[in-house]
């Protein structure tokens, strides 16, 4: 059984592996994931592993249990990404500078 | 060279013969006198006269012209014989007529060296003897077809080949031979027998049995064979019917989130529903559940996501099919695509007879994402295609049947 500590704390516990996917007996919300999985720590029972920079590839219920992906972020998505804070970091600077106008 | 004769003539006197008896100088002591011999002749001698002695002289003549040397051509030479009682060799000393005699005994065509009567090359079997003895059992024939006794007058019978070297019956030679051959309209007894124990015996790749209107064909042996999180140890053979089964979308929308698993063409009443509906009539009981990894979620238009599931009827992957990946993603160093599967070589059906990917000119589904909107398919003209996933298309799937 695997367990999972999410990037604020939360722990995922008795968790199936299925391929790359991990099988909860209780149903885990995408919300759960949203901005948590920054960094993550997966451990078996007796070696653990930390992971930076993972996202939600697959989240859905069948028969009553979570089937959830984590995987690594692809090079497109971190461009994005950094597109983004680029903008925003943009948009702050700009509005610092109206604002000491 | 031949011999020149000489011509003798008799002596002629003009009387009566005399002599004249002479001293050393010629002195005649008596003249004109008849010598008579004293003894008393008890055989009269033959008398040497011109005719004896050209004879002889025309005796040797012939001979010179008429004999034989060691060059001359002797093709118009005739020889008198008689057939040799026994079959014997010729020898050195035989003369000709001896010779000939054993030739032609040789030829008698009942009781000389074997010939049909005009072609000593044609040997009637039933005249041979001392022939080699068939080895009978397999395990004494060695690699080279000879008996493991090492005699050889003990040779293999031709269904009696060493193990290394006959086509045995197992998986791996009956995946190397395409037959096509029809075996009936239902899977008999001893087909089942022969699928159970992995002998798969007078089963080979392209070999069909035709159920329900539907041409089912042996596309591999034991293809899936120990794979699976749970591995998959009964022998079994893969099916591909010649014709799709059913027509279907594989999703409502030109989507593949979900990848393959999460599409709806596995859902409850989609195409591979009324395929599995189908295909369990004609196999009914026989049908394997196994685990294969499918992929259930897309990424940027590449499978992330993959698991085990139990599987049974399945549509086939472009590498089931072509052998290769053409539209699906791949990995590309940096981007790992989830599309673990262990139908990771062609099936043996395609590769030893292409033309049964286009067995009738129509457009069917293959299981691969192409991108966020498309799937694989084989299209109706004969070249790899990808079409977005709301397009209905056929579904011809692969399953495999256990004994």
């Amino acid at each position: 059984m695997y367990t999972i500590k999410l990037y604020d704390g939360t722990v995922l516990e008795n968790l199936e592996l299925n391929g790359n996917n991990f099988i909860s007996d209780t149903i885990i919300p995408d919300t759960v994931f949203e901005n948590n999985l920054k960094l993550i720590e997966i451990s078996d029972g007796e070696t653990t592993q930390t992971l930076t920079d993972q996202f939600l590839a697959a989240n859905r219920v069948e028969n009553g249990q979570s089937w959830f992906v984590i995987i690594d972020k692809t090079p497109e998505m971190k461009r994005e990404e950094e597109m983004s804070d680029l903008q925003l970091a943009l948009v702050e600077l700009y509005e610092s500078l109206l604002g000491g106008a | 060279m031949s011999y020149t004769k000489n011509i003798w003539e008799n002596e002629l006197l003009d009387g009566e013969e005399r002599f004249v008896i002479k001293h050393d100088d010629d002195s005649i002591i008596e003249d004109n006198v008849k010598i008579d011999l004293k003894n008393t002749i008890i055989t009269n001698g033959t008398p040497v006269n011109a005719e004896r002695m050209n004879h002889i002289e025309q005796g040797i003549e012939d001979l010179s012209l008429n004999k034989l040397g060691k060059n001359d051509d002797i093709s118009e030479t005739t020889v008198t014989f008689t057939e040799a009682e026994t079959l014997v060799n010729p020898a050195t000393g035989d003369n000709q007529s001896t010779l000939w005699g054993k030739i032609l005994k040789i030829f008698n065509s009942t009781s000389g060296h074997d010939h049909n009567g005009t072609n000593s090359k044609k040997i009637s079997y039933s005249n041979i003897v001392d022939m080699p003895s068939f080895e009978t059992s397999a395990s004494n024939i060695k690699p080279d077809g000879t008996a493991s006794a090492g005699s050889l007058s003990t040779i293999a019978r031709a269904d009696h080949i060493h193990p290394e070297i006959r086509l045995l019956d197992n998986d791996g030679a009956h995946n190397s031979i395409w037959r096509g051959l029809s075996l009936g309209t239902s899977v008999t007894t001893a087909q089942w027998t022969a699928i159970s124990n992995g002998t798969f015996e007078d089963m080979y790749i392209g070999d069909y049995w035709t159920i329900n209107s539907v041409v089912w064909r042996i596309a591999a042996f034991n293809y899936f064979y120990n794979c699976g999180d749970t591995a998959f140890t009964s022998n079994h053979v893969t099916i591909v019917p010649d014709t799709s089964l059913a027509s279907s979308k594989m999703n409502d929308t030109n989507t593949t989130a979900g990848g393959y698993y999460g599409s709806q063409m596995r859902a409850s009443g989609s195409g591979l529903a009324t395929a599995t509906t189908i295909i369990n009539s004609a196999f009914s009981g026989h049908v394997a559940t196994h685990r294969q990894y499918l992929t259930n979620a897309v990424t940027n238009g590449r499978p992330s996501a993959s698991s085990w599931y139990d599987t049974s009827v399945e549509l086939m992957s472009e590498i089931m099919v072509y052998g290769c990946g053409i539209f699906k993603p791949v990995s590309d160093g940096t981007t790992i695509v989830a599309d673990h599967t262990i139908s990771k070589s062609q099936l043996p059906l395609f590769a030893l007879n292409p033309k049964l990917i286009i067995s009738s000119r129509y457009d069917w589904w293959l299981r691969d994402v192409v991108s966020a909107a498309d799937f694989a398919v084989v299209n109706n003209g004969g070249f790899a295609l990808r079409y977005g996933a709301s397009a209905s298309l056929g579904v011809r799937p692969a399953f495999s049947i256990i004994g």
